[in-house]
């Protein structure tokens, strides 16, 4: 079964950009008129399987048409939105950044109930996710903090010193 | 809002305490106290923007490899059935927040949350006027780009014309055989 987006990006149809990695065109089926659809021409169904180099040409792109949406169509917003999986919501199996302008009673809504989690939880999900990057910054952040105290006592001491010699 | 008021900028930066899961001299990610659902993340730039069209290219970009790279962190440690990458640009677009946020929410099955996007059929004269519109306007940006014509779907009556053609070649060949 050929993918109903590679078609798309085989006919050009609606494009609105286009580089040797990726391609911009009007979503055909469109949520709100100016909706428009970010894909790498490569076949590939989720964000962690993209190149780097590919996500950061999706993103600045992304970010460029948004920006044009304000004139064209007189959004007074966008939304940007990803779907990994079908229990995201993505509906083909091939990666699509979602460029969405919004108006006053649009009838679209992307809003959530937020969710209680305890205090334990939150401690432990942190610890599972920690990237190695933020990891550093902190011990980075606690030298300089040592640093800091250190300063602190020395500057005491001299304070100290300094009474002491006083008659 | 000033920048030094803004409780966002201060999470980006370290000056109020936070649940840090990524930082990098650009941009911070920190776990959402008030999540859609366990592990959900808010990536902050550290410099001050409202939104998305606002934000330096290298931010921009870098934005997109952090929710790469935080998707496969939560991926394989969670095992999360999915995972959405959500922006909001303006209040109506459910922006909370004067300080730029680009929120990674990880999905599982009956969870409530809800990320659909509604498909509609739209005019094609509409898509066409705004289709050529865009092109004129994305040269500004990307002057480099080059858009060919676009192979129009026949309509019904060309392709009946061409069907009658067709016959009148065929009907020639037929008598041409007779000599």
């Amino acid at each position: 079964m050929t993918c109903f987006v590679c078609s798309l990006i085989e006919k050009k149809q609606k494009k609105i950009y286009e580089d040797d990695e990726i391609i911009a065109f009007l979503n055909p089926t469109p949520s709100v008129h100016g909706h428009m659809l970010v894909a790498p021409k490569k076949h590939l169904q989720i964000i962690t399987q993209i190149e780097d180099k590919t996500v950061e040409r999706m993103f600045f792109v992304s970010q460029q048409l948004s920006s044009l949406l304000y004139d064209a169509v007189g959004a007074e917003g966008t939304n940007i939105i990803i779907q990994n999986g079908v229990v995201a919501g993505q509906k083909h199996a091939h990666f699509l950044m979602n460029i969405i302008p919004r108006s006053k009673d649009d009838g679209l809504s992307f809003e959530w109930a937020q969710k209680q989690i305890p205090e334990d939880n939150m401690n432990k999900i942190q610890e599972a996710l920690q990237t190695s990057e933020a990891k550093k910054e902190e011990k980075k952040e606690e030298v300089i903090e040592e640093k800091k105290k250190e300063e602190i006592n020395e500057k005491e001491d001299y304070l100290i010193k300094q009474l002491r010699r006083l008659p | 809002m000033e920048a030094n008021q803004c409780i966002f900028c201060n999470l980006a930066t370290g000056q109020i305490p936070s649940k840090k899961i990524y930082e990098d001299e650009l941009i911070t990610a920190i776990l959402d106290i008030y999540p859609a659902n366990p592990a959900h993340l808010l990536v902050l730039p550290k410099e001050h923007k409202s939104i998305f069209a606002q934000l330096p290219k290298a931010t921009a970009e870098r934005l997109g490899v952090v929710a790469k790279k935080l998707s496969d962190v939560i991926f394989k440690s969670l095992r999360p059935d999915g995972m959405n990458i959500f922006i909001a640009n303006g209040a109506i677009a459910g922006q909370k927040a004067p300080h730029f946020i680009m929120h990674i929410i990880p999905r599982f099955q009956g969870d409530g949350v809800n990320f659909e996007i509604a498909e509609k059929e739209a005019k094609k004269e509409d898509i066409d006027a705004l289709c050529s519109r865009l092109r004129k306007d994305v040269l500004n940006y990307f002057p480099e780009q080059k858009f060919e014509e676009e192979k129009e779907e026949k309509s019904v009556e060309e392709k009946l014309e061409e069907k009658k053609k067709g016959k009148n070649i065929d009907l020639d060949k037929i008598t041409e055989m007779f000599g």
